[in-house]
């Protein structure tokens, strides 16, 4: 029986609508049941099947400071362990456009002793699936405990939210994808309502905005976001064009840009909540809606092929949630049209194929495979405890 | 009006760099923009603007910080307060100002010069007054007055808000006491730019000291013989330098290798009351060394070293002891030197030598392997006033226990040999704090019974590579701690930092 047919179907949730109290939610989980997990070794999930073979690469936290970084080849659901190579602390993790190459925020706060957060470039084997650490590039000094990163659509630079040091930096990426020292360095000022969590400027997500070569990063401390664009007579110099002051005491600190590039959702995890954006070109963004949640965002991604978006939420218990947005795109609203309970109370990432959703938890990869028309979950779900500490996400096209 | 130097300017090349040539590294590792500020008012304007820039702001007073704290700062703005430096009196508190980018040479001309009071600073003429006063300060009179940082009594500082809004402040023991004594001495770039430093009382200038040199040969010096210079030299400072009446000498160990021939000791001498009417405390303390027949002068052809006391000895009067106005003795030839590369480190010893230190030092200096590498410890008397009770507390200034403070130098020319030389500097400091006479944890760091860390002045990155780094500086009675919560209250957002600075 598909997981599908006992969701309750909630209704339409519009930007700043009324929110569901917490008993009501909970009401309507209990009515929706939850997802169940089926630890199986590897080669899970039998049904749905993904359109091309794809390498999901998996940063990984081990214990004891030290990380990983693995690759499995997913394909109709199935997840297949292939490689792995140790790292640090990667919490992020970022594909290039062109080239097989991932990068991984080391959410680190020493390099050779000096206070700095570092990034990992990892060559990727299209075939294989194995991986080789490529560089390992420090960002500018304080520049700590990097969250998140995103590469240009160009392919010519990688946007680090530094959240420790309170910075951005821009890496240069060269022909090869291999990044230098910082070409920009942004260190930002700012503080939020809630002391001492928003005591100051903490970058947390970064996005690029494939159509106009511009960055978008929300600040957690500082209840912002922040528009960055290259300078016209530098390139690889990157300046904040725009600041978009949140909700105070909001907390963003996730993004996720739909395709299209002109709506974006973000997600705030002090006062829980999605706000969405329309993108006004050439730096400006206009808010369209904001949803109240019942509780702390945890992750959140968009559908790659419709107007679907995924988030987790996550509860003290050690559940979380998995909602599922439907997009109005004319009204730049979202309406929930599904909910699911995960067995995991400590999701960190989430990443959507064409037929499952990937998420990064401690237990190790969850695969929640999708309906093909729908995209909403189906019953079958299965674990990978071969990337146990699972914290990142990103995708590669195998060959 | 601000000066604004920028990549392109004919002077950014010569202003980018300071008094240590090794920093910037690279033309990629120089900062962007050099911002010379010749006022409080327009050091503010110039922190705003590169606040709303973006820019991290380093600090620079006379440049001879010795680490890249401050050039070493990529895409960055230095501040530059050397146009800054004014001495002058408040005409409402009495409190005398110093500037911070007064040079020592000049704050010493000018208290003298207007009011007959000095401060018991550095001995190098071009040092700025920002950083040395920052990091605690300390010179030939500080034995007899204690740190430039503990006759502070007020400073004027701007501080970053979490906002990004540049606040500035005047605090003293009644308000932001927290911040006034973080900035008695734990060392600049850290909390926010000093614009002056206020002192309501200065001690008197004195009138007139003696000086003197120890040379010793090196040519037939055996370890043993070495061995004993050095303890007796320690032993003075552990047991009857303590005593009040010899606060007003400071003398200096300056071990340099073999190959240039001698070492020697630099002493300088006056009484509590700045005079010099009774040198009998100079003469006991010269007259240990004796037995070693030392020379009082050295060959015309003989290389001087790069000691830090302006001495010139007298041959034919006893012990070579030359009697001169303090003024004279202090700035008479300014010193300091021009722009080197070079590399530093530090200890402070709470004990004398043990003959395996000595043993240790011996060996290096007159190993072939280093004559070429052009180290030098310096070796300085220390406690006296340094050490009376209660400092510890009110100023950020951990090491009250010390009699002896050691600077490890290296200078050199080429950016080539740098590597080498690190090395070696390297090694040699951490062969000599390494052994039984050193705390099983904490090996190759000058830690323990016998010792009391390093100077935040003499800032030596190498130390970051031992996770108790801070108790090296700070100590570990909370003074690190404290200095954590006073950058979290002040520098939110870290606007201020250096690869040593106060961390969270």
């Amino acid at each position: 029986m598909r997981l599908r047919d006992r969701l309750r179907t909630s209704g339409a949730v519009r930007g700043f609508g009324a929110p569901p109290t917490r008993r009501t939610f909970l009401a309507m989980l209990g009515s929706a049941g939850a997802v169940r997990l089926v630890p199986q070794p590897h080669g899970l999930v039998p049904s749905g099947a993904e359109a091309r073979p794809t390498l999901l690469c998996v940063g990984a936290l081990t214990g004891g400071g030290s990380g990983a970084i693995h690759t499995l080849a997913v394909q109709g659901g199935r997840c297949e362990p292939l490689g792995s190579i140790p790292s640090e602390q990667p919490l992020a993790l970022a594909s290039h456009p062109a080239r097989p190459i991932i990068y991984a925020a080391n959410s680190v706060n020493r390099y050779r002793h000096e206070p700095r957060g570092t990034v990992e470039a990892v060559l990727v084997d299209q075939r294989t699936g194995q991986l080789e650490r490529v560089a390992c590039q420090p960002l500018s000094l304080s520049a700590t405990y990097p969250r998140s990163l995103a590469v240009s659509p160009d392919g010519r630079s990688l946007l680090v939210a530094a959240f420790g040091g309170g910075a951005y930096n821009i890496l240069p990426l060269d022909e090869s994808g291999v990044p230098g020292a910082p070409s920009a360095i942004l260190k930002q000022v700012g503080r939020g309502a809630h002391f001492p969590d928003q005591g100051s400027a903490h970058p947390a997500s970064v996005v690029f905005v494939r159509q106009h070569l511009m960055g978008i990063a929300a600040d957690f401390g500082a209840d912002r976001l922040d528009l960055l664009s290259p300078d016209p007579n530098a390139p690889r110099k990157f300046t904040i064009v725009n600041r978009i002051a949140c909700r105070p005491g909001s907390g963003p600190c996730a993004l996720a840009l739909h395709r299209e590039g002109g709506l974006l959702v973000a997600a705030q995890r002090l006062r829980p909540a999605l706000t969405i954006f329309r993108l006004v070109p050439p730096a400006h963004l206009e808010q369209s809606g904001e949803i109240p949640l019942p509780s702390t965002p945890a992750a959140i991604t968009w559908c790659p092929q419709q107007e679907i978006l995924y988030t987790v939420l996550t509860e003290r218990s050690c559940l979380s949630h998995l909602h599922v947005w439907q997009l109005d795109p004319a009204a730049g609203t979202l309406r929930r049209i599904a909910e699911a309970a995960l067995p995991a109370a400590d999701i960190r990432a989430i990443h959507a194929g064409p037929a499952a959703l990937y998420l990064a938890s401690e237990r190790g990869l969850i695969t929640v495979n999708l309906d093909h028309t729908s995209r909403t979950p189906l019953l079958t779900t299965g674990l990978s405890a071969a990337v146990r500490g699972a914290v990142s996400l990103a995708a590669v096209t195998r060959a | 009006m601000t000066v604004a130097v920028n990549r392109g300017d004919p002077r950014f090349d010569t202003l980018k760099s300071g008094h240590n040539l090794r920093f910037p590294a690279s033309d990629q590792e120089a900062a962007d923009r050099i911002l010379l500020c010749a006022s409080a008012d327009e050091t503010a304007d110039a922190l705003r603007r590169v606040i709303a820039a973006g820019m991290r702001p380093t600090v620079r007073s006379g440049g001879h910080c010795y680490e890249g704290f401050v050039s070493s700062n990529p895409q960055g703005a230095i501040i530059d307060l050397s146009l800054y430096k004014t001495v002058t009196r408040d005409g409402e508190t009495g409190s005398y100002c110093v500037a911070p980018g007064a040079v020592l040479g000049d704050v010493y001309l000018s208290l003298y010069k207007r009011w007959n009071l000095t401060l018991p600073a550095g001995s190098c003429f071009m040092v700025g007054a920002g950083g040395h006063i920052s990091g605690g300060g300390y010179g030939l009179l500080s034995r007899l007055y204690g740190l430039t940082a503990d006759w502070i009594t007020g400073v004027d500082i701007l501080t970053v808000d979490a906002d990004g809004t540049v606040v500035a402040r005047r605090v003293d023991k009644d308000q932001d006491p927290d911040l006034f004594r973080a900035c008695r001495g734990a060392g600049g770039g850290n909390f926010g730019i000093i614009t002056s430093f206020r002192f309501e009382k200065l001690p008197v200038a004195p009138r007139e000291v003696v000086n003197a040199s120890l040379f010793f040969p090196w040519k037939d010096m055996t370890e043993e013989q070495f061995t004993r210079i050095l303890m007796k030299f320690g032993d003075y400072w552990e047991g009857r330098g303590k005593d009040p009446d010899t606060w007003g000498l400071f003398s200096l160990l300056e071990v340099t290798p073999k190959v240039t021939g001698h070492f020697g000791i630099h002493s300088q001498f006056c009484q509590p009351d700045g005079t010099v009417n009774d040198v009998s405390v100079f003469n006991e303390f010269l007259s240990r060394f004796d037995v070693f027949q030392p020379m009082t002068t050295l060959p015309a052809t003989a290389p001087l070293g790069p000691h830090r006391l302006n001495l010139r000895t007298q041959g034919g009067s006893p012990r070579g002891i030359i009697k001169r106005p303090w003024l004279d003795a202090t700035v008479g030839d300014g010193g300091g030197g021009g722009p080197t590369r070079a590399k530093y480190k530090s200890a402070y010893m709470k004990k004398t030598f043990t003959p395996a230190e000595a043993s240790t030092i011996y060996k290096l200096y007159t190993s072939p392997a280093n004559e070429g590498r052009g180290s030098v410890i310096s070796i300085d008397s220390y406690g006296g006033a340094v050490n009376r009770p209660g400092l510890v507390r009110d100023t950020a200034v951990a090491q009250r226990s010390s009699i002896m403070k050691l600077q490890w130098q290296c200078y050199w020319r080429n950016a080539d040999e740098d590597s080498e030389h690190l090395r070696a500097m390297d090694e040699i400091y951490t062969a000599v704090y390494t052994g039984s006479h050193v705390d099983a944890h904490h090996q190759g760091t000058p830690w323990g019974d016998r010792y009391e860390g390093c100077y935040m002045n003499y800032a030596d990155c190498d130390m970051l590579r031992y996770s108790y780094w801070p108790e090296l500086y700070y100590g570990r009675d909370g003074l690190y701690p404290f200095l954590q919560q006073v950058k979290r209250r002040y520098d939110p957002n870290n606007i201020f930092h250096s690869s040593m600075s106060v961390q969270e």
